[in-house]
Formats: C-alpha cells, sequence, structure tokens
C-alpha cells in the first residue's frame, strides 16, 4: 500500500509576463531608461553621417543640413533628446546611491551628491556649444 | 581559487565610461545640431569654419573617445533592454553578438572617418 501525502510539496516557479514592465511605473521607467540606449546609437550614427558630409565637401554638408530640418529627422531628434536627458538625469542621480558620502558625520542630501555632475554637465554643455557654434 | 570568472566587468566598464561621456555631452551636440540649428534659433556657422573646426586634432580626439564609447554604451544597453523588454534572453548569445558586432562596426567607421579627414 503506497504512503500518499496530502499536501504535495510544489516547486516554486515565478511567472514573468513577456509585458512585465507595463505592470508598475518603476518598472516602465526603468525600460524606458534602458531604451534610451537606442537614441544614442542613433545619435552616435548621425555624428558619424555628419563627419563623412563634412569630408565630402559643401555640398554634402547642405544636404545633410537639409536632411536634418526634415520633419521625420527632428522629431527622431527630439524624441532623442528627451530620453538621452532623463538618461543623463538618472545616471547623475545615482552617485548618491553607490557613494559613501558625509560631511561633518551626517549623511548629505541627495541632491548635493549629485550636483557637481549637473554642474559639470552645464559646463561640458556651454564649452562644446560654443566650440560648435564657432564663438570660440 | 578562482573557479568561475565572469569577464562581464570589461564591456561593463566601456558602458560605464560612455554612459557617463554620452550625459555630459550628447544633449548638447542634439539639441545644437539637431534641435536648434534646423529651427533657426542660432546663427548657423560656415561650411569652412565647421572644417577648421573639425581639422583641429583635439576636435578628432574628443570625437573618437566620445563616439567610441558612446557605441560601446548602446550596445551593451540595447542587448540588456532585447533581452528584458521583449523577452529575448534565451537567444542572448545572438543577440549580444549583434549588439557588440554593432559597436564594434560603430569603433572601426569612427577611426577611418576620423582619419580619411582631408
Amino acid at each position: 500500500m503506497p504512503q500518499y501525502r496530502q499536501f504535495q510539496p510544489k516547486p516554486y516557479r515565478p511567472e514573468m509576463r513577456a509585458y512585465w514592465y507595463f505592470d508598475r511605473w518603476p518598472y516602465l521607467k526603468f525600460i524606458l531608461r534602458e531604451a534610451s540606449s537606442i537614441f544614442v546609437a542613433w545619435f552616435a550614427v548621425v555624428i558619424l553621417l555628419q563627419l563623412n558630409a563634412v569630408i565630402s565637401g559643401p555640398t554634402a554638408y547642405a544636404n545633410f543640413q537639409r536632411w536634418m530640418a526634415t520633419p521625420a529627422v527632428f522629431i527622431v531628434n527630439v524624441i532623442s533628446f528627451v530620453f538621452i536627458c532623463f538618461h543623463a538625469i538618472t545616471w547623475f542621480m545615482l552617485v548618491p546611491r553607490v557613494m559613501a558620502r558625509q560631511v561633518l558625520e551626517r549623511p548629505t542630501p541627495d541632491l548635493m551628491s549629485a550636483a557637481p555632475s549637473f554642474g559639470i554637465w552645464l559646463v561640458a554643455s556651454v564649452i562644446v556649444a560654443l566650440f560648435a557654434l564657432r564663438v570660440i | 581559487m578562482a573557479t568561475h570568472r565572469s569577464n562581464r566587468p570589461l564591456p561593463w566598464m566601456l558602458f560605464g565610461i560612455g554612459g557617463f561621456l554620452v550625459a555630459f555631452f550628447f544633449p548638447v551636440h542634439i539639441f545644437v545640431y539637431g534641435i536648434a540649428l534646423p529651427l533657426d534659433w542660432l546663427p548657423s556657422p560656415s561650411y569652412q569654419s565647421t572644417v577648421a573646426l573639425v581639422h583641429a586634432p583635439i576636435t578628432r580626439i574628443y570625437l573618437g573617445i566620445l563616439l567610441i564609447m558612446a557605441f560601446w554604451h548602446a550596445g551593451y544597453r540595447i542587448r540588456d533592454t532585447l533581452c528584458d523588454a521583449l523577452a529575448m534572453r534565451h537567444v542572448d548569445t545572438v543577440v549580444a553578438a549583434t549588439c557588440f558586432a554593432f559597436a564594434l562596426a560603430g569603433t572601426i567607421v569612427t577611426v577611418v572617418a576620423l582619419c580619411a579627414l582631408p
């Protein structure tokens, strides 16, 4: 006579839906942040195209500038700008998560730890813009 | 006793450096060339002055480091995005190979373009 147990132990099998990131806002935020990489790749390719246009001569560069002003490319660029700014902000806000930080034996606020990165971002942007616009 | 060594830290380092460089420098590039100049918000510099800018060694070094790190950053993260968002973790080998091949191609094209400048 076999011995039956009333309650069989069931192995734990976590279930994850394919579109799990629509379940909660933090999950969606995570996947949107990861998706910024697609726009990084897009604009890195755009910079290469720009470089190629500069090498090819004034006509090619004028064509490149016209292409950048076409509605489709312009809209993709605006979306890229939003996504990459999102990447930048979340990236800098990681600093207080990974660094031990205290001033005068008290933990500093998150924003204060992230502030240097935001400062460098601002200064770097101004310098690059001045070079790109040939002010300096 | 190292029984298993992950090679993940190596691409992660490129991803991390790329993450910082992209965060610092990409927004201004997109804003100037992708938004402000097409909308005529700012005076467009002449072709000659742009050539002169790209000719400067410092610009080439800057663009080289920025673009190569951006490509590896994007490759590393697109791989994870595809695996997580489209449930492609079971074909990770193919996804990783494609993404890192893209990063490698970007690196080669960047070096060739920066060396080919007149």
